[in-house]
């Protein structure tokens, strides 16, 4: 026969569960603080990337246009990533 | 030669089928990535295929077909197909180019004095002056005659213009008449022609990599990568292994030319020259830049467009590659570089922050 677990077993697994849901969150928001700031970081310029303009009909005779700024998406090249390629030729001036 | 032997790995291009070999001057090398058992005969054919090319198209072997063109001015050559492809490229490029890329200076270049393979006059030159340096080294060679005369007069540009050709028929093959005072020198392009054909050769096979003594034309890019993984090398950075590098490129269905001044170059009555000569003039181009990479569809243009820009110089050089889109990476010689922007999306690295650029918007900001 299964006994039902007691109130009290209840009330710790929802604690359990409710503090390891507040710590991956915490974690995360963590990891995603660090990724962001590793972008900076590799873009941090110089001169950004210039944006895109696009410009695209309203919908509906004589409704004008929308203007719209899109920000570009920055591609940078992780420096561990950098070291483990190898080149397997060189261009140079003819020897 | 070694036959190829490492058996290939999708983790790392350098262990797929490569056959090095020597020709036109040039330390040249072929990869497939394939099986080294089935890669071998392919490659073995590239290798062929750049001798017979050399035996063709070298204006140092006085029995070559270029050279009894050359030989036989103001008379109709019939040509192989070989040749009257390369020279319609190379005029083709001379067109686009406005010229600045002209296979009609071997006068010039032979008054130069660069009128053996540059091994034979460096081989000379360390052999009579044991101490000197290597071919980037200063002093005069040795056994050409301390002549004081001035340079050339203005050198004629343009004379391309006045090579007539006529296509094969049923009854005969092409044929080349070369006005008096003209003489072919093909230079890089035949190079970078005879790549593209062996990438083509190969490309039956799988993906192809062939390396024409730094001129790089690439078929599909290898399992697993996006390209493959090819260096700019810095000017007079070490032949072999891990030279200095200014940038590092993902090469698919492309090719990578490099022009320079730092290798190819020598004194000639009393002066420093090297063997980019300026069309307009006929002299060793006066240039503030060492080398010019482009990256373009085929190593023709690759080739002829790298020349054209490091005769302009690096303002003017990176914005006729820049106005006409193409890829380009030019080393000056106060150690600046710059890339022009349709380069970047072929960059593995460097980070695109950390280059100066020709983006057209930044110069209108």
């Amino acid at each position: 026969m299964t006994r039902r677990p007691a109130p009290h077993s209840y009330r710790r697994l929802k604690l359990t569960l409710l503090m390891a849901s507040l710590a991956a969150s915490l974690a995360g928001a963590h990891l995603l603080a660090w990724q962001e700031s590793l972008l900076a970081d590799a873009s941090a310029p110089g001169s950004p990337p210039p944006a895109t303009r696009l410009t695209i009909p309203a919908g509906g005779a004589g409704a004008g246009e929308i203007v719209l700024d899109l920000a570009p998406v920055p591609t940078v090249v992780a420096p561990a990533h950098q070291a483990a390629i190898r080149p397997v030729a060189r261009t140079r001036s003819s020897r | 030669m070694p036959a190829p032997t490492r058996n290939p790995s999708s983790c790392d291009p350098t262990a797929w089928p490569e056959r090095r070999f020597y020709a036109m001057g040039c330390h040249m090398s072929a990869r497939l990535a394939i099986g080294p058992a089935r890669a071998a005969a392919p490659l073995a054919q590239v290798e062929a295929l750049f001798a017979d090319a050399e035996k063709r198209l070298s204006r140092f072997d006085p029995n070559s077909e270029l050279s009894r063109l050359n030989a036989c001015p103001g008379r109709w050559q019939p040509v192989s197909r070989l040749l009257w492809d390369v020279l319609a490229s190379a005029l083709l490029m001379a067109e686009e180019t406005g010229g600045l890329f002209d296979p009609t200076l071997l006068p010039a270049l032979e008054a130069a004095g660069y009128t053996r393979s540059f091994e034979q006059l460096r081989d000379q030159r360390m052999a009579d002056e044991p101490a000197a340096a290597g071919p980037m080294g200063d002093g005069a060679l040795p056994g050409l005659p301390a002549d004081p005369s001035p340079p050339l007069a203005p050198w004629p540009g343009g004379q391309y213009r006045l090579i007539r050709r006529r296509p094969m028929t049923h009854k005969s093959p092409p044929q080349v008449r070369l006005p008096a005072g003209v003489k072919l020198d093909f230079g890089g392009i035949a190079k970078g022609y005879v790549a593209q054909q062996a990438v083509m050769l190969l490309r039956r096979f799988g993906p192809a990599l062939v390396d024409a003594g730094g001129d790089l034309a690439a078929g599909d890019a290898p399992p697993g990568f996006p390209g493959w993984p090819v260096a700019v090398a810095a000017p007079d950075s070490a032949d072999e292994g891990e030279g200095r590098d200014l940038a590092l490129v993902w090469l698919a269905n492309a090719a990578l030319a490099t022009s320079g001044t730092d290798y190819r170059r020598w004194q000639w009555n009393g002066r420093a020259v090297h063997h980019i000569l300026d069309p307009r003039s006929g002299q060793p181009a006066a240039t503030d830049l060492v080398a010019v990479t482009v990256l373009a569809p085929t190593a023709v243009q690759a080739e002829a467009w790298a020349k054209a820009a490091l005769i302009l110089g690096q303002q003017t050089g990176a914005g006729a590659l820049a106005a006409r889109r193409l890829a380009g990476l030019l080393a000056g010689r106060d150690g600046r570089v710059t890339i022009t922007p349709a380069l970047r999306p072929w960059l593995a690295w460097p980070a695109l922050h950390d280059l100066n650029s020709t983006d057209e918007t930044d110069e209108e900001r």
